[in-house]
């Protein structure tokens, strides 16, 4: 399970922790098999941003969901929206697909760390959860008990996709730095 | 060595899958700042042994994280005095 970040550093450090902690991983484990469940951050395919522009904070996350899916391993993805902005009658969990809430503030979604621990931790027993590539937000309303059916309403990535199911594609893989390209290639199965 | 959970990065997302996954475990915290893995080991309980680490190190460095994977752990750099043993994750 992956729910590192880069805690300033600007580009250097998403490349390094955000992007290298991910790789690091995958290069070590070599060929044996792991299920991975991997956190990024919702809002991760905004390329535009004012926050991305200054960090590459997004690009390097996306990155590594890319490395993960091109290893070839069981995964699950998760999106999490802002941390711990949740008022206590926010407790219901919310899957969405596509990315498309991109303010860059919590008005983009919230949801609690213990929530995430709990889902990711969920996502690794459950078939339902594999290839699946999400953005986890919390709404009025009290936890779910049972995951499954929040995740098998999801669509699964396409087999042999780099992108997630629905991202928009604005990533082309061949303008894509050599070193990434040659990572990817690293961690393939 | 089935029984033992590596975190690393004892942020509070870590620690509260820890407390999920880590009952019955022996848990091997690793942080870039020992004064984290030492405070979240206080909370845990049943870690044991904190190392210094960053993600950001490549494999194939003998002290640092190309271990992180927690594929091979190297608990010789930074090890707390509390710390009992030390322990190669395979």
């Amino acid at each position: 399970m992956f729910t590192h970040g880069s805690d300033g550093g600007g580009k250097l450090g998403a490349e390094t922790v955000d992007y290298g902690g991910v790789r690091n991983v995958l290069v070590a484990l070599g060929s044996r098999r792991a299920r991975i469940a991997l956190m990024t951050a919702i809002g991760v395919t905004n390329r535009t941003g004012d926050y991305n522009r200054r960090t590459e904070a997004h690009d390097w996350k996306r990155r590594s969901e890319r490395l993960v899916r091109a290893s070839g391993r069981l995964y699950t993805i998760v999106r999490p929206g802002w941390f711990d902005y949740n008022a206590p009658n926010e407790q219901r969990l919310v899957l969405l697909q596509g990315d498309k809430r991109q303010a860059g503030d919590s008005s983009d979604g919230v949801i609690a760390r213990r929530q995430i621990a709990k889902l990711l931790v969920r996502s690794l027993s459950s078939p339902q959860a594999e290839r699946k590539t999400f953005e986890l937000v919390a709404t009025t309303g009290a936890e779910q008990d049972d995951f499954e059916p929040l995740f098998g309403a999801l669509d699964a990535d396409p087999p042999g996709s780099l992108d997630a199911v629905h991202d928009t594609p604005n990533m082309p893989v061949d303008k894509e730095p050599q070193r990434v390209r040659d990572d990817r290639d690293a961690v393939r199965r | 060595m089935a029984n033992v959970l590596v975190l690393i990065g004892a942020g509070q997302i870590g620690q509260a899958i820890a407390r999920r996954v880590g009952i019955g475990k022996h848990v091997l915290l690793a942080d870039m700042g020992l004064d984290n893995a030492n405070a979240a080991a206080d909370v845990l309980g049943n870690a044991r042994c904190m190392i210094q680490v960053s993600a950001a190190a490549r494999p194939g460095t003998p002290d640092e994280v190309g271990t992180v994977g927690a594929l091979l752990v190297v608990p010789t750099v930074g090890s707390s005095p509390a710390a009992t043993s030390s322990w190669t994750v395979e």
